[in-house]
């Protein structure tokens, strides 16, 4: 599901990686993928807000730990549903009036996949 | 998973109801005290994280159980000085879950920022995921005992403490953001009005095409429609049958309160209910062809008039 990917990391192994306690908050995988791009993805997100807190922590752990980010992305079955978050072309925005703007995590725009997507065979390499 | 608790909207000055509603989120964290550990206060402003435009102003770490209400105290000394982070405030309890032997992070959110009151209700229970456990749902329904208190104990103790009672409109646990999904992700609701809670099934079945009649709900004021629904005694009666053959405990003396017994229950009731009205609806409610049909009879009626 993730496309050719060469390192994995999971929640397990991200934790232990960054020393994290029970008390913090962790992404689910952080991945090294073959056109050399370092992602961090949260899956199985029904709660957005949550899934952006989790994301936003685990990012900023990793930079200051020295380990590189290219990629956010967020896998849900749905988007759309918590008010202010949109998604146009896989990228999720922040929609304040009539202002909208792609949700950054450190100056990365956060991506957002449906479940669907992936269990389609679009794998997250090709985009 | 979240519990989200709505508050009856009050013309209260919204410092002593931003104490309220801290105050209520003490009363919750008193009431974990057993499963849940905290570790710091945080006070955000617009959103709990920057990436959805929040900004941290302050947080104060709080490991000792003591010392939560003095900081909360002192939190709420720092809101009330601020006009707008008052309007927009959004103060969390982070901390740690542990049922079972199993952890996961969690938090007790008192929201004043107004989507998010919209979205997560006036005070949010929750828990990131952590490894298995995707949201609280699988730690409060772990196994049955756990949930009698972890559930069906809080919504008691909560609808019927003299002070909440009278704010507290509604709690509902459920998937993701519960206030914003369809009824059929709950897995146990408080509404202190009952009719509140058949508006948010009739509203569920208007966004569910395989219900069959979702286009037509849309022309009936459902508001209403609950309220007379709820008000023929029969109801009640098939009400009580539906839940107790999903194992939903039902408790409609003056609210209505609904518990499921396994993480699937709630869900299973809200199906066969919705399966019951909505034929109902579908004999009750005009077909688009023939409101169509109508129309053009009518039409054509007054244009051989001219």
């Amino acid at each position: 599901m993730h496309g050719p990917a060469d390192e994995i990391h999971d929640e397990k192994s991200l934790r232990t990686m960054l020393n994290l306690s029970d008390h913090d908050t962790c992404a689910d995988y952080y991945g090294h993928y073959k056109n050399c791009t370092w992602a961090v993805i949260e899956c199985k997100s029904r709660h957005l807000r949550n899934a952006i807190t989790q994301l936003e922590e685990t990012v900023r752990k990793l930079r200051t730990s020295g380990k590189p980010v290219n990629r956010v992305i967020v896998i849900a079955d749905t988007f759309g549903r918590e008010r202010g978050l949109v998604r146009r072309n896989k990228i999720l925005y922040l929609k304040r009036g009539n202002n909208t703007k792609p949700l950054m995590i450190d100056g990365i725009m956060v991506e957002g996949w449906q479940a669907e997507e992936i269990r389609r065979g679009t794998t997250l390499y090709d985009h | 998973m979240t519990i989200s608790i709505c508050l009856r909207k009050e013309l209260y000055h919204l410092e002593s109801w931003t104490s309220r509603k801290i105050s209520l989120a003490y009363k919750i964290l008193n009431f974990y005290n057993a499963y849940f550990d905290p570790s710091r206060i945080e006070i955000w402003s617009e959103a709990p994280n920057e990436a959805l435009g929040g900004q941290r102003r302050k947080q104060i770490e709080c490991r000792e159980k003591s010392r939560v209400k003095d900081v909360l105290m002192q939190a709420l000394d720092i809101v009330r000085k601020d006009r707008d982070l008052l309007e927009s405030m959004i103060l969390v309890i982070r901390g740690v879950w542990t049922i079972n032997r199993l952890k996961a992070p969690g938090y007790i959110c008192v929201n004043n920022e107004e989507s998010s009151v919209k979205t997560y209700g006036d005070i949010e229970v929750g828990a990131y995921s952590h490894g298995e456990i995707t949201d609280i749902i699988d730690l409060f329904w772990m196994d049955s005992t756990k949930t009698r208190y972890l559930v069906n104990d809080f919504l008691s103790q909560f609808s019927k403490l003299e002070d909440e009672s009278r704010l507290i409109n509604y709690i509902v646990f459920g998937i993701g953001a519960p206030l914003v999904q369809p009824v059929t992700e709950w897995s146990a609701s408080y509404h202190k009005r009952p009719t509140d809670f058949l508006y948010k099934v009739l509203s569920t079945m208007k966004k569910e095409p395989q219900i069959d009649v979702y286009s037509y709900l849309r022309l009936i004021y459902t508001r209403g429609i609950a309220a007379e629904l709820y008000k023929i005694e029969n109801f009640k009666k098939t009400l009580e049958k539906i839940a107790d053959k999903n194992s939903v405990e039902l408790d409609a003396r003056s609210s209505l309160k609904l518990v499921g017994k396994n993480q699937d229950s709630y869900k299973n009731m809200i199906i066969e209910l919705m399966s019951f009205l909505g034929p109902v609806f579908k004999r009750s409610l005009p077909e688009d062809q023939t409101i169509t049909r109508r129309m053009v009879e009518e039409i054509n009626r007054q244009s051989n008039l001219d």
